[in-house]
């Protein structure tokens, strides 16, 4: 059974930075993205308000932020590409479902897919890695059904209400999401960042 | 300055610039040496120095690892600490992977130990090595790190992919790597 959803994904620009800045308020932003030194919210505040209040143009960029958004209900996350190397061909994946009652459906799991098609067809990467905390079940769920690997576990690495937690390091090759692809390519079709566009194309032309 | 059995460790000044330059060698590159996207920074000796002359690179935790006759066998640090979950990094970098073997890095390794769990009370230290760096993760294993595992084809140098591992060792006070 084909899969069908009305979200998409977009390069978010400077529109949005009222929507970021809001969602990077709220106490679950923080509890589920924050930990590392390097990812201290200060410095993923500037890096964001900087990225989305950039020029187009910029040809090597360090980060790309993308908007999951619908037509129906609006913007629904973020998702984030951090750490770009242009000569490892690698980056980190960081996601965020802004709207609750889309945490535990396929809006995370269809997003993650075509952001891996982007990053391995369209950036040409060979590696993109993940990391999550171990109580985030749901977000770790969509990394390994996307056929990611877990490579790290990194022992109370991070501190959540005084209880220490375990930070788990995800990593995914090309081929293993090209051989992902090819077993459910049925499935996947319809998900897929071609379609997402034909849609986007045929939505435009009939507004 | 702190005089160990095998070694004299002690702040790093702007004239060990040059041998700081060594260990930035493109065939021989060290995981400790890798920035956050993972690829090498090649700085000149001259922006070393520089960068050496800024800072007071006790306060930032780096720190010369002398042999007793006075010639530098490395350098070693510990950085990014985090005062909520009270972990760091130590960093061991010895220009002849025999210091490793001669007790010189066990010194160096003890005084950041110290450093990380007497006096700043961390609960953890962790490392990263290439798979390359055979004789400093032989090391860290003998000393107590254990594996936290391999993130698979991170970083390309010299045409091929090599992996990088996470190694992390526990405060013996707290006993964490246990209680799993």
């Amino acid at each position: 059974m084909a899969i069908k959803t009305d979200t998409y994904l977009r390069r978010a620009d400077r529109a949005d930075l009222d929507t970021v800045v809001a969602w990077m308020e709220e106490p679950d932003f923080q509890y589920f993205l924050y930990g590392e030194p390097s990812r201290a919210p200060q410095q993923l505040r500037e890096q964001i308000v900087k990225m989305l209040g950039r020029t187009a143009g910029h040809t090597m960029p360090g980060g790309i932020y993308m908007m999951i958004d619908s037509p129906t209900a609006g913007p629904l996350g973020l998702i984030s590409l951090q750490n770009i190397s242009w000569r490892n061909r690698s980056c980190s994946i960081d996601l965020y479902i802004a709207r609750k009652e889309y945490r535990r459906g396929l809006v995370a799991t269809i997003a993650v897919y075509r952001t891996l098609e982007y990053c391995f067809h369209e950036l040409n990467m060979h590696r993109v890695g993940a990391y999550v905390y171990a109580f985030n079940t749901a977000s770790w769920r969509v990394f390994e059904l996307s056929g990611a690997q877990r490579e790290l576990v990194l022992r109370d690495h991070i501190v959540r209400d005084g209880v220490s937690h375990d930070l788990y390091g995800y990593g995914l090759l090309r081929e293993e999401f090209d051989a992902l692809r090819a077993a459910h390519g049925a499935r996947a079709e319809s998900i897929s960042l071609e379609r997402m566009a034909e849609a986007l194309e045929r939505q435009l032309g009939s507004s | 300055m702190i005089r160990t059995g095998h070694a004299v460790i002690r702040a790093t000044i702007p004239d060990d610039a040059g041998a700081l330059f060594r260990l930035y060698d493109p065939r021989a590159p060290r995981a400790a040496l890798l920035d956050q996207r993972r690829e090498m920074l090649m700085p000149t000796a001259k922006e070393l120095e520089e960068t050496l002359v800024r800072q007071e690179s006790g306060k930032a935790g780096f720190f010369t690892v002398e042999l007793p006759e006075g010639e530098i066998a490395g350098f070693c640090a510990l950085r990014g600490q985090n005062a909520e979950t009270r972990f760091g990094e130590v960093a061991l970098l010895m220009l002849d992977s025999a210091s490793f073997e001669s007790g010189v890095a066990h010194d160096a390794l003890g005084f950041l130990k110290d450093r990380a769990f007497a006096r700043e009370h961390l609960r953890k230290v962790v490392a990263h090595c290439l798979e390359r760096e055979a004789e400093l993760r032989g090391f860290l294993i003998q000393e107590g790190f254990e594996s936290g595992g391999r993130q698979r084809d991170a970083f390309y140098t010299q045409g091929r992919y090599e992996t990088i591992e996470s190694l992390a060792l526990y405060s013996a006070s707290t006993g964490a790597s246990h209680g799993h």
